[in-house]
């Protein structure tokens, strides 16, 4: 359970976050949406324990502002958003990075080599793991990391207790392919028993993939629940300042936003000739 | 020869620091080609070689020099395997001379070597070097510091610390130095590698600024000792000097093995280390120590010797990869070996007179910091 309460932070006197009350339950996906500059990055980083705040968020009642480092990295693993590294490291010893701090059991049931290899199987870098990180594209560097980060919470449950991955922008550099195949790992950590709370830019992935939204906007909740109830054409027109217009598709009941939809807009593509 | 001992058993306990299962499993054949690669195997067995050059080097430099005094004649009457009774100019020679320059060349090398390795993972770039930011530059002053003042206006420290005074001062103005440079050059857990320079620098210059007006409040003696610690060189190792920096020296390579993991997660940068479990504060506080440390007791004993910290590294970083489990130890036997082979070419190459070693350093280590520059331009211009 990641319960934030009141939750305030202040860079000097400009005020970033003010009062983000939200609780996530445990075995769901989180999505935290908002323009950007609304702090959503700044909230994760609160949540990670990264920046002091004021209020109270708890992970499993564990008070993040004063839990020790390793404490919380049991319980959760963050994906940052971007990752530039001081050395030429392979694939393989990032993603082993993730071990550094396993429970140890877990170490010892499984071959940390052959987690690392899973890990990169999974996010479809198989055979990568020999190259130098610093030589694969954006996209393949953010898999890196979504390896390594799967790697320090690789069983969902620890001791009865479910642990999250905090993604920040998970699929920001990716293709169509590899952001639904990260998606599904997400989903497929939640399915079980783990938490996810992510990040996310794309609306049609976030009304596809979450169980609960959290809408920000100038660094308040603006609106929060299930995506049906967050992601509605009043919501999303007045946080975006843009009129957007949000879809169903007929069958199952699939929310979708198609920027071509929006009311007002005019096609700028041009017609083919003839 | 407990020296020795320590070099070797810190490649053992790093293999016994990694556990089991990289070396078990090679039942896969993806794993089998995957564990092919894997470099920490080739790190290990460099590790190995670079304990038995160690020793061979160590064995030389004990042999060499301008008297013919031999080693094996020391070592087989010390054994008592041949009836010899051992030559007296024999004895002082090798026992007096030789070993405690061969064992403090050893110390100050590892020293340094290692201060610069976690010097470069702490700031996450490979151009940091205690002797280039200043860091040395600091322990000098603080060394000079207790030269200069220890009987007048400093007494009553150097009477509680004895001969522990000029280390002990060297490791607070390293310290200081180190604490300056992190705050000025790291911003949100980066740090920016021109800020870095460009601040080492000045840190540098007010550093040697205060130990000029020091120099020049010195009387006499105090100029010649000034003069001889300045130079950079191991012609004055005595087993006093080694029982004042041993120790220092010793204690901060036996806790580099609780380094490697941290130093690898901070590659990553401070924040997704602290995710990984790493305490960073503390870790931080702990490695700024431990360059001071070294660097300090280094400097105190030897005066400037440049760029080992830098070569050393490198050159490892190149062979090895950037796995600080291994690059620290090794970069320890390395750095110990290259200041071995530097004095034997300070001692030989105008015997019977000598050079300071730390002119020797600087003049092959200069071009290989030009040299790591020019490849690394990019990293500058971030």
């Amino acid at each position: 359970m990641l319960v934030a309460q009141q939750l305030c932070v202040h860079f000097g006197a400009r005020s970033i976050l003010k009062d983000i009350s939200f609780t996530t339950p445990p075995g769901k996906f989180c999505a935290i949406i908002g323009p950007n500059g609304c702090g959503k990055t700044t909230l994760m980083r609160a949540l990670s324990g990264d920046i002091p705040f004021s209020g109270e968020a708890k992970l499993h009642g564990l008070g993040i502002s004063h839990a020790k480092s390793w404490e919380l990295a049991l319980l959760r693993a963050v994906l940052p958003q971007a990752s530039n590294l001081s050395f030429p490291f392979t694939v393989r010893e990032i993603v082993k990075l993730g071990l550094t701090t396993g429970v140890a059991e877990e170490r010892d049931k499984s071959d940390p080599s052959e987690l690392c290899e899973l890990a990169l199987g999974q996010v479809d870098l198989e055979g990568f793991g020999n190259r130098f990180y610093q030589e694969l594209s954006g996209g393949e560097q953010q898999r890196v990391q979504m390896a390594r980060v799967l790697c320090q919470v690789w069983q969902p449950l620890l001791d009865g207790k479910s642990r999250y991955l905090f993604l920040d922008e998970p699929i920001s550099s990716l293709d169509i392919k590899h952001q639904i195949q990260i998606m599904g790992i997400a989903r497929d950590y939640v399915a079980r028993g783990g938490s996810v709370l992510a990040i996310l830019h794309d609306l049609n992935l976030t009304a596809m993939f979450a169980d609960t939204v959290v809408l920000l906007n100038h660094g308040r909740v603006f609106a929060h629940g299930s995506p049906s109830d967050v992601l509605t054409t009043e919501n999303l027109s007045q946080v975006y300042q843009y009129p957007l217009a949000v879809n169903t598709t007929p069958k199952a009941p699939n929310i979708f936003v198609l920027p071509h939809a929006a009311s007002g807009h005019r096609s700028t593509a041009e017609l083919p000739p003839g | 020869m407990w020296v020795i001992q320590m070099a070797l058993r810190e490649p053992a306990s790093q293999s016994g620091y990694r556990s089991g299962p990289l070396r078990s499993g090679f039942l896969p054949l993806f794993s089998a080609v995957a564990h092919k690669a894997d470099r920490s195997h080739l790190a290990r067995l460099v590790i190995v070689c670079l304990v038995m050059l160690l020793i061979c080097v160590f064995l030389f430099s004990l042999t060499s020099g301008a008297s013919d005094a031999s080693v094996w004649r020391l070592v087989l009457a010390l054994s008592g395997l041949t009836p010899d009774r051992l030559d007296a100019l024999d004895r002082i020679v090798v026992l007096d001379i030789r070993l405690p320059r061969a064992i403090l060349g050893m110390l100050i090398g590892a020293a340094l070597a290692v201060s610069g390795a976690i010097m470069q993972g702490l700031f996450r770039n490979p151009l940091a070097d205690p002797g280039i930011v200043g860091v040395s530059s600091g322990a000098g002053l603080g060394a000079v510091s207790f030269i200069v003042l220890g009987s007048t206006t400093l007494a009553p420290i150097t009477a509680i610390l004895g001969i522990y005074a000029v280390p002990l001062g060297a490791i607070f103005g390293g310290a200081t130095a180190t604490v300056l440079l992190y705050r000025v050059s790291t911003r949100n857990g980066a740090t920016s590698v021109a800020t870095m320079l460009l601040a080492g620098i000045a840190l540098g210059a007010m550093a040697e600024a205060l130990r000029g007006i020091l120099v020049f409040w010195s009387d006499d003696n105090q100029l010649r000792d000034l003069t001889f610690w300045g130079l950079g060189s191991l012609a004055g190792a005595t087993w006093t000097k080694i029982l004042a920096a041993g120790p220092i020296i010793v204690a901060v390579l036996l806790a580099t093995p609780l380094m490697g993991k941290s130093l690898n997660a901070m590659a990553l940068g401070e924040a997704p280390a602290r995710h990984l479990g790493v305490p960073v504060q503390r870790f931080k506080n702990l490695a700024i120590i431990a360059v001071a440390a070294a660097t300090g007791a280094a400097v105190a004993v030897s005066g400037g010797i440049g760029f080992v910290g830098i070569v050393v590294p490198h050159l490892l970083r190149l062979l090895i990869g950037p796995d600080h489990r291994y690059l620290l130890p090794a970069a320890a036997l390395l750095g110990a070996i290259l200041l071995l082979l530097a004095d034997s070419i300070a001692r030989q190459i105008v015997a019977p007179a000598e050079l300071p070693i730390g002119i020797v350093t600087a003049a092959i280590g200069a071009p290989f910091f030009l040299w790591v520059l020019l490849r690394k331009r990019s990293l500058l211009e971030l």
